[in-house]
């Protein structure tokens, strides 16, 4: 069941070439397994965009170190459209992403790079569309759309090109609560429901507490890998770089510091209600 | 006394073409001198076109916008000046950065309004300050900063004008945690400092409760509710169904209030709620 | 904002939306063509039914078409006046210091305006009923054969779609720009030529800068989804040609012939 999926060994990474203040990656070390739902954590310029760019070989280790996705080594170019069919991609800015005037078209865009014949790229679009709750709008312009819908197309883009993993960086940074609200549920029910392999970056605590496990980076490196109840009981590392809990967890930890008999790992709001309730009544 | 005075404010986005749509229904509330008001709403609910009538870059179909007792839409109302008093940080202001430094993107505003070079010099630096943008960063080309650091400067070139009233549309959108405490700190410092009115609008019932004097609720361009953050979140429920979400604390709280205990309603952050429930459990938690 | 409609779609599901898109760019080149020869009333007619039947059967409201027109309305006020007072012509109906308006004058100038308000609605037809997608593709396809010659034909038509996707994107964020700088008391409005050419500058500076900030990160976008120049590349919508477009190539000809024919007796 432990398969992995990515492996990163002694991955560094530098912008330009004299300046090495721009060391985005330090000597990185890590394992994502094969459905695993992951989120990773960090403040601006902490190096978690420039990690999950070397997920699909958009960058790779300007160091010896090296990325090896399925098995297959990023550095190797022969094979880099194999890596980023595996491993698909969604970013921050819904407009900076979508190629198609079309909604249908956009989201064949993958497949018909790859040379998928019509007919199951048809299949595939409108597949991709259902999971992502997009089907209605298919016909659709999709600069009249709102942000989590274009978000939820850029998804389907991914879907459609039948990606094991999707890393999703700052899916939700520019988007409304709403539409925030329709891209995160649509990520969980892509890892709990379709088994994908997904790896969330946010800077939204509330969110990498839906995560199995929850990895922290600051300054190039991995500071803390763990389950999101691990990463969010150290809250005064996480303050330190910049980070904050979950309000909840915030609260139980108080409590819990008062003296009250509750547990400081809460990190979903009806737990924390139960808890409270519980101590309330005892 | 009214700093800012909004009348039956409407305004409709295509007018006389068959895709008219009315962005502002009938808006009305006032801003004081010194208020600190967040403008509230989801996505179209006509925040951003309330918010572009303050300082006159729209013009309301019908309604009056009265700043210190004038109406800004009158023949003759000088509408340029309006924008140096009503200063408004658009939502991701770091796009409309433009000049080759720092400094000199700062001093935009200031240039504008006709002010001398010692004048314009004195308000950037007061400014840069505010908003604690290092001196040596005002020699730099704004495009070399970080994305906070941009933020930081976009709000400043607004600043430097001394407005008397300061609008920001989501200044801390994007950002990440950090930022996002020392965006909201800094502009609350300033308020402080200056006793400048300021009006925030934001999706999050968070910033409004957490900051708020008033609190102006818009919905599908009906001013919603309109009161102090106490006030507004005693109706937590009609809220909700408007599709606002509360601060997950306040949640857990009202939830505990329906289950029988007696607690604030007014309850806003995680010290706020474990202060309410300590005093609470001291008492002996009875329903 | 958001109310530019040319190069956009109009949804339906339609007779017109369903013909093969090369067939539509062909009908097109034939309708203007077919314009350019009518010149007379008759012959205009001609053509103005052709574009009302056309939108009718592409199911398109003639409020879109009424949408479509604004822009160009200063064009034909401009094109109309020029023609009323400078055309020379025999029958003189009024005389106004050194203009004079003449019958020929007024015709002129009202074949003028039909011919610009027909050719703009006869044309953007093609975008309503056409996906810039599919318009793209017909594009590449017509012009398959220049490959051989080493012309990019796939590089254009893929220049063409992006173009298309981002005109939308970039007037709102213009617009957005616009306004923040208004905000901090730029003046569009005033000054001479040149004093208002470098006002544009704090909104042509940031929106370059934003425009090349999203060319690089679609660029990031479209290389993770498998983008490699066409190599090997199939399409979801594979340009087939049916019945009906048979059938509309044989109308479409018919009446260009008939518009001809007229034209040749001056009709």
């Amino acid at each position: 069941m432990q398969e992995t999926l990515i492996r990163c060994e002694n991955v560094s990474f530098q912008y330009g070439e004299e300046r090495d203040n721009l060391t985005a990656l330090k000597n990185i070390d890590l394992e994502i397994n094969r459905g695993e739902f992951v989120a990773i954590l960090g403040h601006n310029g902490s190096g978690k965009s420039t990690l999950a760019k070397h997920f699909n070989a958009v960058l790779t280790p300007t160091n010896e170190g090296r990325v090896l996705v399925g098995g297959i080594d990023t550095k190797d170019e022969e094979r880099v459209f194999e890596v980023r069919r595996q491993v698909g991609m969604v970013f921050q800015n819904p407009d900076n992403q979508i190629v198609a005037t079309v909604v249908e078209e956009d989201v064949a865009f993958a497949p018909e790079n790859l040379g998928v014949e019509p007919s199951e790229i048809r299949r595939r679009v409108d597949e991709a569309l259902e999971a992502v709750g997009m089907s209605e709008y298919k016909k659709h312009a999709p600069h009249k759309l709102s942000g989590g819908q274009k978000q939820r197309v850029a998804i389907a883009g991914v879907l459609a090109m039948q990606s094991d993993c999707i890393v999703l960086d700052e899916p939700t940074a520019m988007l409304d609560p709403q539409g925030r609200e329709q891209v995160i549920s649509t990520i969980v029910k892509l890892a709990r429901e379709q088994g994908k392999t997904v790896v969330l970056i946010t800077h939204f605590m509330e969110e990498a507490a839906l995560c199995d496990r929850v990895i922290v980076m600051n300054d190039g490196q991995i500071l803390l890998d763990g389950t999101p109840k691990e990463v969010f009981s150290k809250r005064a590392e996480l303050k330190s770089v910049g980070l904050s809990v979950p309000a909840v967890t915030e609260l139980c930890a108080i409590l819990n510091e008062s003296g009250l008999d509750i547990s400081p790992d809460i990190i979903s709001e009806e737990e924390c209600l139960k808890e409270v309730s519980r101590v309330l009544k005892g | 006394m009214s700093i800012i005075k909004v009348s039956d404010l409407t305004y409709c986005y295509g007018k006389g073409t068959p895709f008219e749509k009315v962005a502002l229904d009938n808006v009305s509330f006032n801003i004081e001198k010194g208020e600190f008001v967040a403008i509230i709403g989801h996505t179209g609910s006509g925040k951003s076109t309330l918010v572009s009538h303050l300082n006159g870059l729209l013009r309301a179909d019908s309604g009056v916008v009265e700043l210190d007792g004038e109406n800004i839409f009158n023949k003759g109302y000088d509408l340029r000046s309006v924008r140096f008093r009503v200063g408004l940080v658009f939502q991701y202001p770091e796009y409309q950065l433009f000049e080759e430094t720092v400094y000199k993107d700062i001093a935009f505003g200031p240039k504008n309004m006709g002010l001398s070079d010692e004048e314009v010099r004195e308000r950037v630096i007061w400014a840069a300050k505010a908003l604690e943008i290092k001196a040596e960063l005002l020699n730099k080309s704004p495009f070399e900063l970080s994305g906070g650091q941009k933020r930081r400067v976009a709000i400043a070139g607004v600043i430097a004008m001394r407005p008397e009233v300061l609008v920001l549309d989501e200044p801390a959108a994007g950002l990440d945690p950090a930022g996002r405490d020392r965006v909201m700190r800094l502009i609350t410092d300033y308020r402080d400092r200056t006793g400048s009115t300021v009006v925030i609008v934001s999706h999050s019932m968070e910033t409004a409760a957490r900051y708020a004097d008033k609190v102006v609720v818009l919905n599908n361009g009906k001013l919603f509710m309109c009161g102090s953050p106490d006030e507004v979140f005693s109706r937590a429920d009609e809220i909700e169904k408007i599709g606002l979400s509360l601060p997950p604390v306040t949640k857990l709280i009202h939830s505990l209030i329906k289950e029988g205990y007696d607690l604030p309603e007014n309850i806003y952050t995680a010290h706020q709620a474990a202060e309410a429930l300590l005093s609470l459990k001291s008492k002996g938690g009875e329903r | 904002m958001g109310d530019i409609t040319i190069g956009q779609m109009y949804p339906a599901s339609s007779a017109v939306h369903r013909l093969d898109p090369r067939f539509k760019i062909v009908f097109t080149i034939m309708f203007v063509v077919m314009l350019f020869t009518a010149g007379s009333a008759l012959t205009v007619a001609v053509n103005a039914a052709f574009v009302l039947i056309a939108y009718t059967l592409a199911k398109i409201p003639l409020k879109m078409l009424v949408k479509t027109l604004r822009p160009v309305i200063p064009i034909v006020v401009f094109m109309l006046i020029f023609n009323v007072l400078f055309y020379s012509g025999e029958t003189v109906l009024l005389k106004l210091w050194i203009f004079k308006i003449t019958l020929e004058g007024l015709k002129s100038a009202v074949f003028m305006v039909f011919r610009i308000v027909l050719i703009v609605a006869g044309t953007s037809l093609l975008t309503y009923t056409t996906s810039s997608i599919e318009l793209t593709d017909a594009i590449e396809s017509l012009l398959s054969p220049l490959k051989k010659l080493k012309f990019p034909v796939h590089e254009l038509a893929m220049m063409m779609t992006i173009a298309l996707r981002f005109i939308p994107t970039l007037i709102e964020e213009t617009q957005k720009i616009m306004s923040a700088q208004k905000a901090r008391g730029a003046d569009f409005e005033s000054g001479n030529l040149i004093a208002r050419v470098k006002a544009l500058l704090p909104i042509l500076i940031p929106l370059f800068i934003s425009a090349i900030k999203r060319a690089s990160e679609l660029a990031t976008a479209m290389e993770s989804r498998c983008y490699h120049n066409g190599i090997g590349r199939t399409r979801l919508k594979t340009l087939k040609s049916g019945k009906n477009d048979i059938a509309a190539l044989m109308v479409m000809t018919g009446l260009l012939a008939l518009v001809v024919v007229l034209s040749m007796f001056n009709l």
